[in-house]
């Protein structure tokens, strides 16, 4: 299977691996196989390699359902997987927007729990800062939330 | 620098952190108003999650009272007592509650009752009494850690502001699971305590699932009565006294027919067979209209 990246950039990989993504095991199922390349314009091709090493790593994986909600604690990541996102941020949330668009169950789960465990145990701005967002709230609105929630701080 | 996040990526991120990471939840809720309104559900999923949790955990009992209906409201005298109860939230807190564990409520209760609450006198004996007397040791176990002295009357009062709490809870929201601790049988539940019935049943809640659909029933008696208040449940655990272990569960078996083994109903050496024709009679003489944890728990006092 042929695929490009938004630069332009080709990478050939195994049906199987491509398979890992829902969106192109659908997009090969309807078009069936083909010498034309899949367009992939809103992933970057060093963000592909690294999607395409997942894939392929994790390649003989049995498929999960999507709705496996049992086994969420975020502690279980495998070395592979912990080596896997051991990249900065900016990457990594990427790489977050790319399992999301193509629809790779495992590795969305995997960044994002990833992304969980660096805010843990942060302060309101700390988490700001990760996730480059700004306080919309007035003052008088984050204290009352601050003011109604306050029932759960640590003492 | 880093790239935004689609919600529904937020969400997923938020979906692995523990429930019971109050510490991390609360600072979501302060980051944006977006982050709020994903981390405000899991805050509240189970908020009282610990047995050990922290005494200040008592300011959630004010937010919990402002769920009571105002006729429950006057009849715990919130005026006289002049209790400061937030008319409105920024969000239904209490519709996100999941799971709630009933014993730190009543310890949680019991410290915001320390600190803020006026001991009223009951002007007359009311017919909460009778339930005490069985359930005041048990709520002296739990809250054996305290290291303070509760008066019975306080124990009668923390209870019925426990009771109220999940009784509101119960009624207009749906749980998902419930904890009553400590979960022995031997041991006295709260607000459905296995009371000894003339026959010796007793039946207690253990842990309740819930279901979203309400099966008709066609059939009114007390086991009827029962299984409905079940089916809100989805489980229901009825046990026996030892006495009756190991005979055939008749009635046992025919509910189990009704409900069409939609719930789990356990029966531990359910016999209904003999001799309950009295606790028949009285249920029989409810109407099911209103139907609420206190109402059960009258008939099986008083029966």
């Amino acid at each position: 299977v042929k695929l490009t990246s938004s630069e332009g950039t080709e990478f050939i990989i195994d049906r199987k691996v491509a398979e890992k993504s829902v969106l192109l095991k659908n997009m090969l199922e309807d078009v069936g196989e083909s010498d034309m390349a899949i367009p992939l314009p809103n992933v970057t091709g060093p963000i592909l390699n690294k999607v395409i090493d997942y894939c392929t790593h994790h390649r003989d994986d049995p498929f999960v359902s999507q709705e496996d909600d049992s086994k969420k604690v975020s502690d279980d990541i495998d070395d592979w997987d912990a080596e896997f996102c051991k990249v900065d941020q900016g990457t990594l949330f990427e790489l977050i927007l790319s399992a999301n668009y193509l629809d790779i169950k495992p590795l969305l789960d995997l960044t994002c729990k990833t992304v969980a465990n660096m805010i843990k145990g942060k302060t309101p701005d700390e988490i700001r800062k990760t996730f480059n967002i700004t306080n919309d709230f007035t003052p008088e609105e984050e204290e009352h939330v601050r003011k109604e929630n306050e029932w759960c701080e640590e003492r | 620098m880093s790239l935004r996040l689609p919600n529904e990526c937020v969400q997923n991120i938020l979906g692995h952190l523990s429930e019971s990471d109050h510490k991390t939840l609360l600072s979501l809720t302060l980051v944006n108003r977006n982050f709020c309104q994903n981390a405000i559900p899991l805050l509240w999923k189970n908020p009282l999650h610990s047995r050990r949790s922290s005494k200040k955990h008592y300011k959630i009992i004010p937010l919990l009272l402002s769920l009571l209906d105002e006729d429950r409201k006057s009849l715990l005298k919130f005026t006289e007592r002049k209790l400061v109860i937030p008319k409105t939230t920024i969000f239904y807190y209490t519709a996100f509650i999941k799971k709630l564990d009933f014993m730190n409520l009543l310890v949680q209760v019991f410290y915001w009752y320390k600190k803020n609450c006026k001991t009223v006198k009951p002007e007359k004996k009311n017919k909460f009494g009778k339930f005490l007397q069985k359930s005041h040791r048990w709520i002296g176990s739990c809250l054996r850690n305290s290291n303070r002295t509760v008066t019975l009357l306080e124990k009668q009062e923390i209870l019925i502001f426990s009771e109220s709490i999940f009784d509101s809870l119960f009624k207009h929201h749906k749980f998902t699971e419930f904890q009553i601790y400590p979960s022995h049988p031997s041991t006295y539940l709260p607000h459905f305590p296995p009371i000894k019935i003339k026959n010796g049943y007793f039946v207690s809640p253990h842990t309740h699932r819930t279901h979203n659909n309400p099966i008709p029933f066609n059939k009114f008696n007390a086991f009827n009565l029962l299984v409905k208040y079940a089916s809100g449940l989805g489980c229901y655990y009825i046990d026996t006294y030892s006495k009756y272990r190991g005979k055939e569960p008749l009635l046992g078996n025919s509910i189990r027919y009704w409900v069409g083994n939609q719930y789990d109903l356990i029966f531990e050496g359910g016999n209904f067979e003999s001799g309950n024709k009295d606790i028949l009679k009285v249920f029989e003489k409810i109407h099911v209209q209103c139907w609420d944890i206190q109402q059960v728990k009258n008939v099986l006092i008083n029966c």
